[in-house]
């Protein structure tokens, strides 16, 4: 497996809002830090799942990834080449393609899904010779009817929507897909129909897979390597089934026994973790896990603990991991 | 010959709906039974009417909506047929809810403590006192700060926060019958567990019913004591918990079990999915409505529709192919 | 999940929903057909006129209405009814170039305040915020006194006067949208500004703002018929409504069916632009349209 996008030391910083006036004054502007120090490797033709709630980064991340967000720190590199420039990153969405949660929102509703689906080839320059032939071909291999062509995305279903959505993700053979929630709003037996269509057009097309997203029963089924995602910062990262086999976070294993159980017979009595994530606002001092860590101790509430290595391909953000 | 400690009971509930599309069929003879101190689930997909049901038992039904038959009859009385007056005073007082999204259940311009007090406008007390009541439901809820809480806004409380406070105001009546319409779905994973467990606590000293509306199986294993599964407008299986996750009968809830990525326990590449589509309830089949996608199906499926088969005193599925 | 299983909305294009909802709102439908009606009577006001509106015939002033002169004649024995006709050419030809004109410039700095950089937005609104603090009337008054009154003038006066409000309305629409999903699949998958600008923003802007514009074309009319009344507008012997009315007024004792006779149609087109403008805004405003409630 070859390093097909390396991201390396990634902080995000959001200037704060000071109105009109602000706009024009000189002077440092106040800033909420969304991402700090982020580093991570895509390999070619592995499923990578990005999880954290709401509030961690996740979906920032994707879009500083695209170049659709403005980074304050770090760099990305795409095969190698730095992606530095406003140009790089154009080049860049030819080989990678993103798939937003919405999947209904994120289709330009006064198109028809002939043009949804055939726009990347307008937009990159590509030769179209027959778009309605082209939507035909990209229509069968997701799986919808060529009658759905000539709708509008609000005469479409979720389960459909979401398939526009790989369509036109896959459209140009990218090399890498980012999905944001791919299976968000989806019934559980539609869910699984769209995470295999992307499996197979994954291992058909040899492309990389990017799935951001909180439903840990669903990525621990479909990914190679996951990365979990708190207040910004990536706390934990690894091979899937090492990762849950031994969480070696401690929210990490509380995200993992938050999990429902279907199961009646495995209810559990009491809670996994207490409280909510902080605001970025109030990001706590020293761990920003602390105020709901079972295991802090002081020096998690005065220091920031380093990422260190655990062997294995696993890395962990905590003065105190748990053994693997 | 109603039983006395039934509280609510739903008897041949049918439903439709008038769209540009035609009459649409969303529930189709739908029944149920809850008993004080029960926890119900009422589980399902997109389309099978658990929604209007649940709008149906708080008197709260669209204005397309037209009951053709059947009764919903709090302790005997059919609340259907009520006058308004009626209802509205068995609304909330006697039968409360609590939404999937609770910031639109609140007034977002009066702060929560104001709102809290309103909500006891019947009470012949003091307002000091009304106040004092919200201040304890609130702590009873888990809020930490509730003096603080009682004059915030919605708009400045969390996810969680909100839900609290909305299972609070719901309970504030002390009502026996408790709907809670998707309750943890707009939550992250640690707060969904949280908002479960808090629900399991409420139980011990709620003395009627809780009806928990969802599609998700594993708040039905973590929270229920029986199930009602529902497709395509009817209830397919009825039974105890661990009944239904561990010996479904009817061919539907055996496939959405199936279909949940928590009930797998080993790393499958392919997840299962349950082929096929909903039936369109503009034209109901006058067969069985799960015959296109059963795995099971026969002539007699497609032909006639299927009985409802008890096969023992706490499950039942509406199957031909069920024997007792 | 609950979202997705609710009743059945209507799903049909915007564009055929529309025309239905025209159609089943009476007073719309009469609005649209007032409005066509004029466009016609000023389109073909050379053939549909009975006389020459400037030809002077004093030999017949003051004529009360008869069978040669529907409307009767003014002091200098015009035709009145021809002058009426005529009089559609100049308020139409004033209220639908300058709205247009207002219309398109507003839309076009509304879209460069909304998708463009924060500092140029910043410098739009302070400019629209400065121009729409300026009193109408005075500012009105003053413009005419620099350039004189005049048919051009009196279109520049409504144009920078009105450019503020459609630009702030499309500022505000663009803003909306910017966040908004499609578009940020637009950027991810490569678009240009340009593209999403013409292809995805414009297309999505423009309904509210010709529900706006259709209801503002009356105002116009208006404001053409009174300032030309106060001799600022239309310069004489050109035919306008407010000419009229004017002449109307000074003559009122002689003959009184020519204030009667320019009233009627400037209520007339009033209310059928307002109408139409109402139905418009009913049929294409989702937010104003019944939704089946969850």
């Amino acid at each position: 497996m070859s390093a097909l996008y390396q991201v390396a030391g990634l902080s995000v910083d959001l200037p704060m809002s000071s109105g009109i006036l602000g706009a024009f004054l000189p002077g440092p502007k106040p800033t909420l830090n969304l991402l700090r120090d982020i580093s991570l490797t895509l390999n070619s033709g592995e499923t990578f799942g990005l999880v954290g709630e709401s509030g961690s980064g996740k979906t920032t991340l994707a879009r500083a990834m695209l170049g659709l967000q403005a980074v304050s720190g770090g760099s990305l590199t795409f095969q190698g080449q730095p992606l530095a420039s406003q140009r790089s990153f154009t080049a860049l969405r030819r080989d990678a393609a993103m798939m937003f949660q919405d999947a209904v929102a994120s289709l330009s509703p006064r198109m028809t899904v002939t043009a949804l689906i055939t726009e990347p080839f307008v937009i990159h320059g590509l030769p179209l010779p027959d778009a309605a032939a082209k939507a035909a071909e990209l229509l069968a291999q997701v799986g919808l009817p060529p009658a759905l062509a000539g709708r509008f995305p609000h005469e479409l279903s979720g389960g459909q929507a979401r398939r526009i959505g790989v369509a036109r993700a896959l459209a140009l053979r990218p090399k890498l897909v980012i999905a944001d929630e791919p299976t968000a709003g989806l019934d559980v037996s539609v869910q699984g129909e769209v995470l295999n269509l992307m499996t197979d057009l994954k291992s058909a097309f040899g492309l990389s897979l990017m799935i951001i997203t909180h439903n840990l029963a669903m990525v621990r089924h479909v990914s190679d390597r996951i990365a979990i995602l708190y207040l910004g910062r990536m706390v934990e990262t690894g091979p899937t089934r090492a990762v849950f086999a031994r969480p070696a976070h401690p929210y990490t294993q509380s995200l993992i026994a938050s999990e429902p159980q279907p199961d009646p017979r495995k209810r559990r009595a009491d809670l996994a973790i207490r409280g909510e994530i902080p605001s970025v606002l109030r990001r706590p001092p020293g761990c920003a896990f602390h105020t709901r860590c079972p295991a802090a101790q002081d020096i998690c509430r005065q220091s920031a603990p380093e990422s260190r290595a655990l062997g294995a391909g696993r890395q962990v953000i905590c003065h105190f991991p748990n053994p693997i | 010959m109603t039983h006395p400690d039934v509280l609510l009971e739903v008897e041949n509930l049918t439903i439709t709906y008038a769209s540009d599309g035609g009459t649409l069929h969303a529930l189709r003879g739908a029944h149920l039974v809850a008993r004080a101190g029960e926890v119900i689930g009422i589980v399902g997909e997109s389309g099978c009417g658990k929604s209007t049901l649940a709008a149906a038992l708080i008197n709260l039904l669209a204005s397309n909506a037209r009951v053709t038959a059947g009764a919903v009859r709090f302790r005997g009385q059919d609340i259907l047929t009520l006058p308004d007056a009626a209802k509205r005073a068995i609304r909330g007082r006697h039968i409360a809810m609590v939404f999937q999204d609770p910031m639109t259940a609140f007034n977002p311009v009066l702060p929560l403590g104001d709102q809290m007090v309103d909500y006891q406008h019947h009470l012949p007390q003091p307002r000091r006192e009304k106040r004092a009541r919200a201040r304890a439901m609130l702590a009873r809820v888990g809020i930490p700060d509730p003096d603080l809480v009682l004059g915030r806004f919605m708009h400045e409380l969390s996810g969680g926060m909100r839900q609290r406070a909305a299972i609070a105001a719901a309970l504030l009546m002390t009502p026996e019958v408790l709907v809670a319409d998707e309750p943890t779905t707009a939550l992250d994973v640690t707060m969904e567990a949280q908002i479960i467990h808090l629900l399991r606590a409420l139980r011990h000293d709620h003395q009627g019913t809780i009806l928990v509306v969802t599609h998700h199986l594993g708040v039905v294993g973590e929270l229920c004591d029986r199930v009602y599964v529902m497709y395509a407008g009817q209830v397919v299986e009825e039974g105890l918990v661990d009944d239904i996750y561990h010996a479904p009968r009817h061919p539907y809830t055996a496939a959405l079990i199936a279909c949940d990525p928590a009930h797998l326990e080993t790393h499958t590449p392919v997840l299962p999915t349950i082929p096929g589509r909903l039936p369109d309830l503009t034209a109901p089949p006058a067969g069985c409505a799960f015959a296109a996608r059963c795995a099971k199906v026969t002539a007699r499926c497609r032909a006639e529709a299927p009985p409802w088969v008890r096969v023992s005193a706490t499950q039942a599925a509406l199957c031909h192919e069920v024997t007792p | 999940m609950s979202s997705v299983d609710k009743p059945p909305s209507p799903k049909t294009p915007v564009r055929r929903s529309a025309w239905r909802a025209l159609r089943r709102d009476p007073m719309g439908l009469f609005g649209a057909v007032l409005v066509v009606c004029f466009v016609a009577m000023a389109i073909f006001a050379p053939w549909i006129a009975p006389f020459d509106p400037i030809k002077l015939d004093v030999m017949h002033k003051f004529a009360p209405p008869n069978l040669s002169h529907w409307a009767g004649t003014d002091q200098l024995g015009r035709d009145t009814l021809s002058r009426i006709i005529w009089g559609a050419r100049t308020a139409l030809g004033i209220a639908l170039t300058a709205t247009g004109l207002a219309g398109a410039i507003g839309l076009i700095l509304g879209l460069i305040a909304g998708y463009g950089p924060r500092w140029l937005d910043a410098l739009f609104v302070l400019i629209f915020d400065s121009l729409s603090s300026l009193p109408m009337v005075m500012f009105a008054l003053a413009v005419i006194t620099v350039l004189g009154p005049g048919t051009a003038t009196l279109i520049l006066v409504i144009v920078l006067v009105s450019i503020p409000g459609y630009a702030r309305l499309i500022r505000a629409q663009t803003l909306t949208l910017q966040g908004a999903d499609f578009i940020q699949a637009e950027r991810a998958m490569g678009a240009s500004s340009p593209r999403i600008i013409l292809r995805h923003l414009l297309p999505n802007v423009i309904g509210p703002l010709v529900i706006v514009l259709s209801m503002d074309v009356p105002v116009v009319i208006m404001l053409e018929a009174g300032l030309s009344y106060l001799n600022l507008g239309v310069k004489p012997p050109t035919p306008s409504w407010g000419n009229i009315l004017y002449d109307g007024y000074t003559s009122l004792r002689q003959a009184p069916t020519m204030v009667i006779a320019a009233g009627i149609p400037l209520v007339l087109a009033t209310l059928g632009f307002t109408f139409m403008g109402e139905g418009l805004r009913d049929a294409l405003d989702p937010k104003l349209q019944l939704r089946v409630p969850k």
